[in-house]
């Protein structure tokens, strides 16, 4: 079909008072022959929208531009069905009459520009068709544990096939071995039973939900909607297609074996408070040396947690559960003294009400302090050193037992299979250098055997926790359609693990009906595009098999990469890899991109008129630039905006082309990277400043300044940066001077 | 820092305390607001906080030796601002109840005070030691013609009996002290020996103390209670004047043999002291109870030995006021009667001394003593 294009100007919010409308129709219609070319005071309320609505239907026109406010304003209004029609918009209000002087010259460039880049990219920009699959909606849950379990039940309950697998002989796990639990109800005071029984017997009884115990998981192949799960049970191999997963495998206490220096293994004496359970359910708390009963019982928190040679951070359940512990030895014997050995008390929410409780026992002892050693007397007596303790000075306590309460390790951070993971192939220069990107850690913990190029488990971040935008998106992680919850994903009680659970399901029922729709789960849930790949130009080079943070490409042995569109975010960071430049999307691609920067007008060196092209992540420094514009705070009217997917889209050719135009600089800015990074692609930012490193390296060496490119990180709420930056920056160019390359 | 200590909590010793009015202090969760908020309080190891825990571990030896106990004049403004309501206003109290039932002999005593089922029995003794004197003297009537106590008591009755209860008094509390001290010096805020001669110690540390406890200085950098300073100062003073009118009249009946001196005239100088003396006991105490009536049971709750020794002395005021004005108005068979019940009362008091809370003045005047002494202060 051919294309039709038509641009609509809106001239209400001030747009019309700060520009010249019929010049910018005029560029429309005049240079790039746009068939139809309005203007309207408001077109965004019902006489705007109508009048796009009948061009579309009387007219015939397909791809629509929209001059008006920020692409993230009226999103309801200016909505068309993306496989029919195209959609640009160009941000006259935000970005050039609320910030910049009304009337002026170089205002009115900056709007022609604008129009330009929206126009040429309009121009090139295909109308979607989305990615269909016979795509399979059952949900496969991994572990039967209290999180396990309840996912399975919240997506039996929306109507879904749930198959659960678990890999002991029983559902329940550690709900099951432990007596009973800490108040989870107001008043918060009493002990209660787990009730893990009954879910039990709820999940066996759902028809929906297809048990598998005592088997384990052989193989992941596939995508999401597609994915097909070998189990093994009995001996016996199945393979069954799912559409998406929940990983709640759960944890395994830290290994008090580690724990010497607190007498774990010089005494029996030292036990666990997992042993703690043990003994409750038997009914006896005594000391495993000879049996005598405990009269004394000391517990020692944060053992191993929050302990740089440990585990360095909180397993959130230990203190809420060495009270429990308290409270069941001074159940059973009134005379017994408990002393609970802190770093830090830590019962939020209304958990608190509960310590309180036991706080007030007249034989529980509390205090801070860091204990130094623990030691047997002759009596078989165990001697806890303890130092900085609120009593105020170094002690010393006696207790007939000790209680380490060890912390939690997330079961996809133990290394379980003994597998070397692949190492990248090629020694080039160019290889070695990106291998400064902080690799991907995934630790062979035998829990999914996914068939992924990029290895068999969850990426993890730190801590063998699977990595997930932890501000922003906490159950996803960076396998689409694969979701973490539970203690897998962090440190949690049974209360938060069923929160946790019935998220997860949400988000694997998310995943299964929007692939089935050809859309993108997240996070940009809905978008029908995906990336296209030109195979006859591909080079194996593999980068864009090793650098999607998401493990979308498989690889044939000749290195060719296969792409699993479901598995897709549509970030475009293979876009921005390729050298080849071979990866598409169909409204959004290194040649729509480029054609862009081609489109903004350069004035000759000697009208001093600069110009710098800014490429800013549409998910923080773009919607800041959003707020600069509503702010009114005003800016450097030379800068070009183009708004990215993600920073990790850029490819090097765009640069090339920015300054082979004569456009004297480049500005990068992306979101922050690093461990508490904010990019919503995970690695984007970061893979953009050390393809930026290497361009720049590449510029000093053909003398044109390397200067000219600047690549920056942003967060949101620092948008008041942003025309200070633009301001450096400007600054920055006009030393550096005119691009040699104006005019050519 | 000292050598490693072993700590062993004494669990009874919390429940006892918990049975004194510190029934909060395991609410305690050590953030320190208390010592913040203290204006008593020393920089250097500041209380309540380090006495909360203590006390919430049962560390009974430290706290027994400790004088910032008694350093703490019950203002209340930890309890106010306390976020957890561990009151460490009323824990301190408690300890300091505590304290006076272990420091005294003999201490079967200091345990039946602290007992309201034995009151009856502390109450009957008195009153069955009287009633037993008179009765064997040939007392028992109510006497004809104007009203002169001594014909219904006579001295050689009552005398001898108080001469001995306070030279029992006296040893007691002696005892008593010389524990406290010596338990103070080997104690958590340790003294080292000082060549310190009797009069320099006087001098230096007795003397300025007591002019504060004469001042009641402390009591005034007390915040939110200052309704207390003022009924406290009343009945301090009450006291003094009493004591003092006591003996002159001892002085003068016994030393300069003036037997007939008694009943003084109104307008005498000493009688006026004496009924100013009354009078200020009098509103002191109707003070303190109103003020603890209003109290808020969330900031400090009154205990049993609170109130049974701010009971006794009331009731010592009005039956002395109530005698006093009987027999002014010539009604003999009330006037007699209740000094009989004055004398049982005063006995009471007097006897029971340094097991009730009466011995509070003892025991702080020699806490602030000794944190004078030992540097234990600002």
């Amino acid at each position: 079909m051919d294309k039709k294009i038509g641009v609509y100007i809106c001239s209400g919010c001030e747009i019309g008072e700060s520009l010249d409308i019929e010049a910018l129709a005029g560029l429309a219609s005049s240079k790039y022959k746009v068939p139809v070319c309005k203007n309207h005071p408001m077109l965004c309320g019902e006489e705007g929208s109508s009048l796009i609505r009948s061009d579309i239907e009387k007219e015939g026109v397909n791809t629509v531009v929209i001059a008006a406010c920020s692409p993230r304003e009226k999103t309801n209004v200016f909505s068309y069905d993306p496989t029919a029609i195209s959609m640009e918009r160009i941000n006259l209000r935000e970005h050039v009459a609320w910030c910049h002087t009304p009337n002026d010259e170089d205002t009115q460039m900056l709007a022609e520009d604008y129009m330009r880049m929206g126009i040429a990219k309009a121009q090139k920009m295909a109308t979607l068709e989305p990615f269909s699959e016979e795509i399979n909606k059952t949900i496969l849950v991994v572990g039967g544990g209290i999180t396990g379990i309840t996912s399975a039940l919240e997506a039996a309950k929306a109507g879904k096939d749930v198959v659960l697998v678990e890999k002991g002989p029983e559902l329940g796990g550690w709900m099951a071995k432990i007596w009973k639990q800490y108040p989870k109800t107001p008043p918060y005071l009493e002990l209660q039973e787990t009730g893990i029984d009954s879910k039990i017997r709820e999940v066996k009884s759902n028809t929906k939900i297809r048990i598998y115990t005592g088997a384990k998981i052989e193989k992941t192949e596939g995508a999401p909607g597609l994915f097909d799960v070998t189990i093994s049970q009995n001996g016996k191999s199945e393979t069954i297609r799912v559409g998406s997963i929940v990983e709640a495998t759960g944890w395994q206490p830290y290994d008090a074996n580690k724990l010497g220096h607190l007498g774990f293994g010089k005494s029996p004496n030292v036990v666990t408070n997992i042993m703690i359970e043990e003994m409750a359910s038997k009914g006896k708390f005594a000391r495993p040396s000879d049996g005598k009963e405990a009269k004394s019982v000391a517990f020692i928190q944060c053992a191993g947690s929050r302990d740089s040679n440990h585990l360095p951070y909180c397993s959130s359940y230990c203190c809420l559960t060495s009270l429990k512990q308290a409270a069941y030895i001074r159940e059973q014997d009134s005379d017994t003294k408990v002393y609970i050995l802190y770093k830090d008390i830590r019962t939020p929410a209304q958990y608190e009400l509960f310590y309180k409780k036991v706080q007030e026992d007249a034989g529980v002892f509390l205090t801070k302090g860091e204990v130094v050693g623990v030691s047997e007397d002759s009596d078989k007596n165990l001697i806890i050193d303890v130092d900085n303790t609120l009593l105020g000075d170094r002690i010393q306590i006696k207790a007939d037992m000790v209680v380490l309460a060890t912390g939690m390790v997330p079961s996809a951070g133990i290394q379980v299979k003994d597998l070397a993971l692949e190492e990248p192939e090629g020694t080039s220069d160019e290889k070695k250098k990106e291998e400064e990107v902080p690799k991907d850690f995934i630790i062979p913990s035998d829990i999914l055997n996914l068939s992924y190029r990029q290895g068999p488990e969850l990426p993890s971040l730190k801590y063998g926790f699977p990595d997930s935008h932890y501000i922003c998106f906490p159950y996803e992680t960076r396998r689409t359609g694969i979701y973490a919850a539970g203690c897998v994903r962090q440190p949690l009680d049974s209360a938060d693990c069923v929160d946790d659970a019935a998220g997860a399901a949400l988000k694997a029922i998310q995943c299964v009906e929007l692939t089935a729709q050809g859309k993108a789960v997240h996070p940009r849930a809905g978008d029908m595009s995906y990336p296209e790949l030109y195979m006859s130009r591909c080079t194996q080079c593999k980068r864009c098999t090793e650098e999607c943070p998401f493990g979308m490409y498989n690889e044939d042995e000749k290195g060719n990469p296969l792409p699993n569109p479901t598995r897709c975010r549509r970030c475009g960071i293979c876009m921005g890899s390729c050298p080849e430049r071979i990866i598409s999307f169909k409204d959004y691609s290194v040649d729509i991109i480029g054609s862009m920067v081609k489109a903004i007008d350069v004035p000759e060196e000697d009208e001093e008129k600069p110009r710098v092209v800014a490429f800013l992540c549409e998910n923080d420094a773009y919607p800041s630039m959003d707020i600069v514009g509503r702010k009114r705070l005003s800016y450097n009217p030379y800068m070009r905006v183009i708004p990215l997917r993600c920073l990790g889209n850029v490819n090097i050719v765009w640069i090339a082309d920015a300054l082979s135009k004569g456009i004297d600089g480049v500005l990068l800015i992306g979101c922050k990277y690093g461990d508490d990074y904010q990019c919503h692609y995970i690695k984007g930012s970061e893979l953009a400043s050390y393809r930026m490193e290497k361009i720049k390296e590449t510029l000093d060496r053909l003398r044109l300044e390397s200067d000219r490119i600047r690549i920056l990180e942003l967060s949101i709420d620092e948008y008041d940066k942003l025309p200070g930056i633009f301001d450096d920056f400007m600054e920055t160019i006009e030393r550096v001077g005119p691009n040699p390359y104006k005019g050519f | 820092m000292a050598d490693r200590q072993l700590i062993e909590p004494d669990m009874n010793f919390v429940k006892k305390l918990a049975g004194f009015g510190g029934d909060t202090l395991k609410k305690c969760f050590q953030c320190a607001t208390c010592s913040v908020v203290c204006n008593l309080s020393p920089e250097r190891n500041p209380f309540p906080r380090k006495e909360m825990i203590w006390a919430s571990w049962g560390l009974k030896d430290r706290l027994l030796t400790d004088p910032d106990v008694w350093l703490c004049h019950q203002c209340n403004d930890c309890s106010t601002y306390c976020p957890r309501g561990a009151k460490p206003g009323d824990a301190l109290a408690a300890i300091r109840n505590y304290s006076f039932m272990h420091y005294a002999s003999p201490g079967f005593l200091g345990k039946a005070l602290s007992q309201g089922r034995y009151l009856p029995l502390l109450l009957a003794f008195p009153i069955v030691l009287f009633l037993f004197l008179l009765g064997i003297t040939g007392h028992l009537n109510i006497p004809e013609g104007e009203i002169v106590f001594k014909k219904f008591v006579p001295h050689t009755i009552v005398d001898p009996v108080f001469i001995l209860v306070s030279i029992l008094v006296f040893i007691s509390i002696v005892v008593g002290v010389k524990r406290f001290w010596k338990g103070m010096k080997d104690g958590v805020h340790p003294s080292e020996s000082r060549n310190l001669s009797l009069l320099d110690f006087v001098k230096s540390h007795v003397i300025p103390v007591l002019v504060d406890v004469f001042k009641h200085s402390k009591f005034k950098d007390c915040e939110e209670n200052r309704p207390r300073y003022l009924a406290h100062l009343m009945i301090f003073y009450g006291f003094i004047a009493l004591a003092i009118v006591t003996g002159i009249v001892f002085i003068g009946i016994y030393l300069l043999g003036l037997h007939e001196m008694l009943p003084l005239s109104q307008l005498n100088p000493i009688k006026l002291f004496a009924n100013l003396g009354a009078i200020a006991l009098f509103i002191g105490c109707t003070l303190v109870i109103s003020n603890r009536l209003k109290a808020e049971e969330d900031k400090s709750r009154s205990t049993y030995l609170d109130w049974v020794f701010i009971i006794i002395v009331y009731l010592v005021a009005i039956s002395g006021i109530l005698t006093e004005v009987t027999r002014l108005f010539d009604v003999a068979v009330l006037a007699y009667p209740f000094y009989f019940v004055h004398l049982v009362l005063v006995f009471y008091l007097i006897a029971y001394l340094p097991f009730s809370k009466f011995a509070h003045f003892i025991y702080r005047t020699v806490a602030l003593v000794y944190a004078s002494y030992s540097g234990r202060e600002k």
